[in-house]
């Protein structure tokens, strides 16, 4: 609906809103207040613009960094647990199928897909997919992301070895992912920042990727001026650290001896605590041992006073 | 606990996934509680010591299915890090046995050949927890009634 409007003019007496009004009269609408963000058919409020900065430059170095990172962190079990994903039925991490299988367009129908997916016992992952499958809240529904869902198996292959065909037997099962080798997505490799994504290579793309990413004295053949990022520290074990005679050899002994009294530590209580009661209390050990507790006087019944000499004393006074 | 040859350390894995993992659930309340939904964490409290899916050696035990009951344990093998279809041990525990052997059987897998014996008691109060569970509840007593209300009764019968 396209009105001219007055813009407001700053009078105070007209005892309406101060927001531009359409101009006119004839109609209904005339009046009306227009444009603003609260207004009928008015424009939202701070419209996002088409300027603004939508994506962030980040340095190569580091994108590449990121990608390796990624790489090596899907080849952990422990951390694939972690994000999710359901392989306690796979056999090995990582996981690497015969380029054989997929040659000849052998792997060009979602049947036979599944088929091998169930067969390296990713199946148990794609069920998890397939049941996550939820209507997503929000306008996002309206706008192309109508669905929410987890993230499955990421299967990566050299095109050259492999061909493309595989990319077509997989693309219709849910949660299931391609990749060429060479094309690595680091938010494929890391949905959501977090890392360990479950890749099922072909041995042809697992071979490629010494000569994408070298090694860590080999430089990169296809990637210009890269390394592999060599480990920090090469231990990060910190029990090994500890016991390490590196380490054992050059701290000092324990301070203190055997018997000294640790600051700061629970009281114990001696009717409940045995050795702490034997400690107070030696005889306890002995007391316990013999079943004095248990005894009793062991004489019978107790003799009457009247019977005893003390009453005679008692009484001749 | 003994390293194997896993590529990353436990204490690296743990720094990796402390703060978000899927097993975490995370709550507001009561000062922000922490627990988990790992299977091999015998007190789903999220902490180093509890966290299985980081651990080399770990302890998980599960109800066990059927019409006795019973547990399942599963200790994790340090032995093959790298395969996951392998790295569980699973014992089944048939609950047509006494608690008491139960009981008896997971502290000795647990801590006697000294694979973790910190975990013994968490162990063996789980299982014998879950064993609890698989009870049928005995009915209530009939309730005896005193005074007035049993002289009443007693009339009643009478009649």
């Amino acid at each position: 609906m396209e009105e001219s409007a007055n813009g407001w003019s700053g009078e105070m007496c007209r005892a309406v809103a101060r927001i531009p009004r359409v101009s006119g009269g004839g109609t209904h609408r005339a009046g009306q207040a227009a444009f603003g963000n609260m207004c009928r058919s008015g424009r939202m409020f701070a419209p996002t613009k088409v300027w603004r900065k939508w994506h962030q430059k980040i340095n190569l170095g580091q994108k590449r960094f990121a990608t390796v990172s990624a790489i090596a962190a899907s080849s952990v079990p422990a951390l694939l647990l972690a994000r999710g994903h359901q392989v306690s039925t796979v056999p090995e991490v990582p996981l690497v199928i015969d380029s054989e299988v997929f040659s000849k367009a052998a792997i060009a129908k979602t049947s036979a897909a599944l088929t091998l997916l169930k067969g390296v016992g990713a199946s148990a992952d794609l069920s998890k997919v397939k049941q996550s499958r939820k209507l997503r809240a929000g306008k996002g529904k309206l706008r192309g992301r109508r669905h929410r869902q987890r993230r499955g198996p990421l299967v990566v292959y050299d095109p050259e070895v492999d061909g493309k065909e595989l990319s077509f037997a997989f693309r219709n099962i849910a949660g299931v992912e391609t990749s060429s080798v060479y094309a690595l997505n680091l938010l494929q490799l890391a949905p959501g920042g977090h890392i360990g994504r479950f890749i099922i290579w072909t041995s042809a793309a697992f071979k490629a990727l010494d000569s994408i990413y070298g090694s860590t004295t080999t430089p990169s053949a296809l990637k210009k001026d890269f390394l592999l990022p060599s480990a920090l520290v090469q231990q990060a074990d910190v029990g090994r650290l500890i016991n390490s005679s590196e380490i054992q050899n050059v701290i000092r002994a324990a301070k203190g001896f055997s018997t000294t009294k640790r600051a700061g530590v629970q009281k114990k209580n001696p009717l409940h605590n045995r050795q702490v009661l034997l400690r107070l209390n030696p005889y306890a050990a002995g007391y316990s041992k013999d079943k004095i507790g248990t005894k009793g006087l062991g004489q019978g019944k107790p003799q009457r006073a009247s019977k005893t000499q003390f009453a005679q004393v008692i009484k001749e006074d | 606990m003994a390293h194997h040859s896993s590529q990353v350390s436990a204490d690296l894995l743990w720094e990796i996934t402390r703060n978000q993992n899927a097993f975490l659930v995370k709550r507001a309340g009561a000062g922000g509680l922490r627990f988990s939904r790992d299977p091999l964490n015998l007190v789903n409290i999220h902490s180093r010591k509890n966290a299985g899916f980081v651990n080399d050696k770990a302890v998980g035990v599960l109800p066990l299915a059927g019409e006795k009951g019973g547990v399942t344990l599963i200790t994790k093998k340090a032995k093959h890090p790298q395969r996951p279809a392998h790295q569980g041990h699973k014992t089944n525990l048939s609950g047509s046995k006494s608690s008491r052997k139960i009981s008896k059987t997971v502290a000795a897998n647990v801590a006697k050949t000294g694979y973790r014996p910190d975990l013994r008691a968490h162990a063996v109060s789980r299982a014998s927890a879950i064993l609890k569970s698989q009870k049928t509840p005995k009915d209530l007593p009939e309730s005896k009634p005193r005074g007035a209300k049993a002289k009443k009764a007693a009339a009643e019968k009478e009649e």
